[in-house]
């Protein structure tokens, strides 16, 4: 969800303050709001799906824990992203994370048919494999942009960058993951 | 150009297919559980124990500069001798007087004493 779409509702603020008396439910709606956001900067930073998880699941629970230190609750997710900028930059704490979160009961991972799900994890992996090549900023603008439907005006506030260097950085980026991925993968799959 | 077209990149989405976002979500709920339910359960006596270090470290820099003040009023005689202008200055006496001459005709330990040499 991009910073400055409509405001969505309930409002963060709203949802903060029940945050804030231990609401779960209210926790659970600031989770599937921002959950993509926070895996496209973790992402960025990290180059490491799993990785990228890990670190949003820490983030989320370090935010909940420190919900008295963000002073703006309507600027929520951009608080929570420095939460997820610096945890991505330390993401070597956080592979006993990943061991301890492989004992939960697992649900099944697939939805889809066999086939589908193949296809999607192997283009995933073939993506991945790309984003690894951009550098951070290229990776976490076109991540922020093309996944998450963000504005360049947006990206340029929370990267600290004019919104012309944030076009660049998207055009570049762009460019490099189809040389590298070719236009054939991409359109096989949006076909699907 | 093709520069300008998104790139698809939904096979990162961590949203979808669904099932999956709903393992992810029940991690972090699971991940969270412990915090939420220390926030529900927040009375005024867990919040005391929640500030507890802070509070105690106060606690005792009250009572140290309460027994240094206590010993150098106790002292009688000689309560210049035992610091009592280093006791003013550490509590900033001084600055409130300024360093002109008005500071050299009261000095910061008779401010303290409230005139008890006198």
């Amino acid at each position: 969800m991009s910073v400055s779409s409509p405001a969505p509702t309930p409002p963060d603020a709203d949802l903060v303050a029940r945050c804030l008396r231990g609401d779960a439910d209210a926790f659970d709606v600031l989770v599937r709001r921002y959950y993509r956001t926070a895996f496209a900067v973790a992402l960025g930073v990290l180059g490491n799906r799993q990785d990228a998880e890990d670190v949003v699941q820490d983030a989320f629970v370090k935010a909940i824990d420190r919900l008295e230190d963000c002073r703006e609750p309507a600027k929520f997710v951009q608080w929570m992203l420095v939460i997820v900028r610096n945890r991505a930059l330390s993401h070597r704490t956080y592979r006993k994370i990943r061991e301890t979160s492989e004992l939960l009961p697992e649900i099944a991972e697939a939805d889809d048919s066999p086939f589908v799900d193949a296809a999607r994890s192997e283009l995933a992996d073939t993506l991945q494999s790309a984003l690894a090549t951009l550098s951070k900023v290229q990776r976490e603008i076109v991540l922020l942009h093309d996944m998450d439907g963000w504005t360049h005006k947006d990206i340029a506030d929370s990267l600290g960058i004019t919104e012309v260097r944030s076009r660049q950085h998207l055009f570049v980026a762009r460019k490099l993951l189809r040389e590298r991925l070719g236009p054939s993968l991409l359109r096989e799959y949006s076909h699907e | 150009m093709n520069e300008e077209l998104p790139t698809d990149l939904s096979a990162l989405d961590p949203t979808q297919p669904p099932l999956a976002f709903a393992r992810r979500l029940a991690a972090v709920r699971t991940a969270a559980a412990g915090a939420l339910r220390r926030r529900r359960t927040r009375t005024p006596l867990a919040m005391v124990a929640y500030w507890r270090a802070p509070l105690l470290a106060a606690l005792f820099l009250v009572m140290l500069v309460s027994a240094a003040l206590f010993r150098s009023v106790q002292g009688g005689t000689g309560i210049d001798a035992v610091g009592t202008d280093e006791v003013a200055d550490a509590l900033l006496v001084s600055a409130v007087l300024g360093d002109g001459d008005d500071a050299q005709s009261t000095s910061p330990a008779d401010i303290l004493l409230g005139g008890y040499e006198q």
